[in-house]
């Protein structure tokens, strides 16, 4: 590994690049993010069933600071829902100052991650699995809504509806004021006007009065309290990688420029380590904000930090005014970042795309929301989509064969990939009812991947021998060079010795 | 053979640059690469949509939205850096250079001419890029980094190119001053042109060592003393000895002192009306 990806090269051209290249965009864009942060880090905050200044703090802070270590400039890290429906669990028996420890618990975890390049693991997460948990995503946020939507006033649904209509159609008017920062000045003028009767942000619980304070977490410092927060911690970081490596691909993508991942995960790491300090919840990326952020031309750090920034402000100097600003509201602007989350095309892909992957993305998507869990439905989806690759990938090899000496011996020709999953179907390509003297098989046309490989042929040749015939091996150490290889035991490990002792 | 690296863009230096090219590479029997760089505007920033909303597969509709801006860019921009390179080519043959090649690259013009001047000798590029043509004295940005980072000599070129008959050397003994002093010395660049060696500011008794030092280096120089503050007596020198190349040491300093009390290289860039050779 060369010294430049142990540590971020830092040189003032990078700095320039990742922080002034496009101040105008992305000073505007930050305000755009921040103003969408607001119910956002509220309706997580009631997701996890704390405080809504838990979720905003740590909107601050993960912001702020992602923006600094972060390995993806532009990308949107605040306190998401994935996180928020873990932890809920936490909060109920144990209380909040636990979900604080295990906030910086997480942040540990996320860091030894990040030192190891977990990060490489997401090549093995299949688009199928990516597209499952982006709909499972949008499912869980949607359905953290439903609290807010069941056993209300009726005036309650028109607001949602007033709501929804602005965020949709006012775009078509103009484009140079956020929608959805339009529908919460609409709706809580009408709402304080009107003296309407919905819940408002002041009902959910304490709102931020001043800036974020650094205290430890107010736990005993024991293996009993390791024992509750770990389970949760690990679930933690393991979603927040997961989310945020995913949305820095996505970024990736959307503004066609690289990122560094193994910084990403670390940055993230230190973000959640040091919010769990300041009285915030665990964080990670957000896929519908980091759209947003790009969509309003926002593409560096620069963006994130004046997100994070300007989000603190607001709710410093207008405190008593979000207070005012009435659930449907935030309802409304969340239903959005769900719609604008869920992958619509997926739905019709069902149709056309190959059965097996669609099994594999609805199987992510049903486990999520089964079990509120999103890396339990990625596992799921990893697995699936490994079985399924396994079995199509075991037919890439065929025997054939001929025979020679008018009949008394056969000689087998393998060619392709032999590998665990074709064991069953090696075995039963070779003839062992044939009466004959002797059998020659050649191998050197072929592939052994690991030890299931090695020990089929291993059977193959046991069983001509307990019917008598001869056999010879021909090409294994080519075939199983690639199993070698891998192990990199050459004098070690010797298949055909081993093989020729039968 | 030696190998120049020649830098053009869409300014109007793009004639200077390559008559200096000819003339260099006349001198040092150099091939010539010419190199184009197609810099993509981020298409992110060209939108105007602050409206904050995601609708149906906001992803998608987006990525499909910034790839079609640009690739009507890009197309546009490669068609031009085309003609660019036609022009420059042609250019350089009628200089009597023959061995041309030319590069066309997607990219940041710093980090490509970084990476494609590996196997040059010199990076010739203009005085201003394109995106600076109407501020008149302002340097182009791109330059100052390339200068920064190359690890090559870096030869900027005036808006009008003459062949130069005498050359001077901005001298202040310091080790990129020495660098470029051991250059003028020994490259066939610089051989049969009257060659001074001028160092600016107070007397001081290092300054007679370094002095020295310099006509040990190039016993035919004119080693000369001025007084004054290097950045307003060497372009005044200049002027009054008809020096046709300037050739110094550059940024000495961090970027960061540069930002408080400005650069000399940059200040010399701006005064100096003829191509100048800077080494790092």
């Amino acid at each position: 590994m060369r010294p430049a990806c142990i540590g971020p090269m830092i040189t003032s051209a990078s700095l320039r690049r990742d922080w002034l290249s496009n101040v105008r965009g992305d000073i505007l864009a930050g305000i755009v993010v921040a103003l969408a942060l607001i119910p956002e880090a509220i309706g997580f905050s009631i997701i996890a069933g704390v405080d809504p200044r838990v979720g905003l703090y740590a909107s601050f802070t993960i912001a702020v600071i992602t923006s600094i270590v972060g390995g993806r400039p532009g990308m949107i890290s605040a306190a998401t829902a994935a996180i928020a429906v873990l932890i809920k669990p936490l909060v109920v028996t144990h209380g909040v100052e636990y979900l604080f420890a295990a906030t910086v618990l997480m942040g540990v975890i996320q860091v030894i991650a990040g030192l190891i390049r977990v990060d490489l693991l997401m090549q093995f997460v299949s688009k199928s699995v990516i597209t499952g948990f982006v709909n499972a995503l949008a499912i869980l946020i949607f359905m953290a809504q439903l609290p807010e939507l069941t056993g209300v006033t009726n005036i309650t649904y028109v607001l949602v509806a007033v709501g929804l209509v602005i965020i949709y159609l006012f775009p078509y008017l103009t484009k140079a004021i956020p929608s959805p920062l339009v529908t919460i000045v609409v709706l809580t003028l009408l709402v304080y006007y009107q003296d309407l009767d919905v819940n408002r942000v002041g009902n959910m619980g304490k709102l931020p009065e001043s800036l974020p304070l650094f205290a430890l977490p107010t736990v005993p410092l024991t293996l009993a309290t390791l024992k509750i927060i770990l389970p949760f911690s690990i679930k933690m970081a393991a979603v927040g990688l997961l989310e945020s490596l995913l949305t820095a691909q996505i970024v990736d993508d959307l503004t066609d420029t690289p990122s560094n991942k193994k910084r990403e995960s670390m940055g993230q790491g230190i973000a959640n380590f040091v919010t769990g300090f300041f009285g915030g919840m665990g964080g990670c990326a957000m896929i519908g904000q980091s759209v947003i952020n790009v969509k309003s031309g926002g593409f560096t750090r620069l963006s994130t930090m004046v997100a994070g920034t300007f989000l603190i402000f607001l709710i410093v100097v207008l405190g008593p005014v979000v207070a005012a600003i009435p659930m449907p509201a935030l309802v409304a602007v969340m239903i959005m970042v769900s719609i604008g989350t869920f992958s619509w095309t997926s739905i019709t892909n069902l149709a056309s795309h190959p059965k097996h992957s669609s099994l594999v993305m609805l199987a992510t998507v049903s486990v999520v929301v089964y079990t509120h869990d999103l890396a339990q439905g990625v596992l799921v989806g990893v697995l699936l989509s490994g079985i399924s690759f396994a079995s199509k990938v075991r037919t890439l090899f065929q025997v054939t064969s001929e025979s020679y000496d008018d009949g008394a011996g056969r000689r087998y020709e393998v060619q392709g990939q032999v590998f665990f999953a074709s064991v069953e179907r090696f075995t039963t390509s070779f003839d062992f009812k044939e009466v004959i003297d002797s059998v020659i098989i050649d191998v050197s046309q072929s592939h052994f991947w690991d030890i299931s490989a090695v020990g089929a042929l291993d059977r193959v040749v046991v069983k001509f021998r307990r019917e008598g015939t001869e056999v010879e091996l021909v090409g294994v150490s080519q075939a199983s060079a690639t199993m070698i290889d891998r192990f990199g035991e050459h004098d070690k490990l010797k298949p055909g010795e081993q093989l020729a002792g039968h | 053979m030696r190998k120049l690296l020649v830098c053009i863009d869409a300014s109007n230096y793009a004639k200077s640059v390559t008559d200096c090219a000819v003339w260099a590479a006349d001198r040092l029997e150099a091939s010539v690469e010419v190199l184009h760089v197609i810099q993509r505007n981020d298409a992110v920033a060209a939108r105007h949509d602050l409206s904050g909303t995601v609708g149906l597969d906001a992803r998608s509709s987006l990525l499909e939205e910034l790839v079609a801006i640009d690739e009507a860019e890009a197309k546009l921009a490669r068609e031009r850096g085309r003609v660019m390179l036609a022009a420059a080519e042609e250019r350089l043959e009628a200089g009597g250079v023959s061995e041309i090649t030319t590069t066309h690259r997607h990219g940041g013009i710093v980090e490509t001419v970084i990476e494609r001047e590996e196997e040059a000798d010199v990076v010739v590029i203009g005085k201003r890029g394109a995106s600076s043509a109407f501020a008149k004295e302002h340097l182009g940005s791109k330059v100052e980094r390339v200068v920064r980072e190359s690890i090559r000599p870096v030869l900027v070129a005036s808006e009008h190119f003459k062949r130069p008959e005498r050359v001077m050397v901005a001298f202040d003994g310091g080790p990129s001053a020495r660098k470029a002093m051991e250059f003028v010395a020994a490259s066939p660049l610089f051989k049969d042109l009257e060659v001074h060696v001028v160092m600016a500011g107070a007397s001081s008794s290092t300054r007679q060592k370094h002095m020295d030092w310099a006509t040990g280096q190039l016993p035919a120089a004119i080693v000369e003393h001025v007084g004054g503050a290097p950045e307003e007596a060497l372009p005044a020198y200049v002027e009054a000895k008809g020096i046709g190349l300037l050739v110094m040491g550059a940024y000495g300093h961090s970027p960061l002192r540069r930002l408080i009390v400005g650069s000399i290289t940059t200040q010399m860039m701006q005064n100096c009306h003829v191509p100048i050779l800077l080494f790092r």
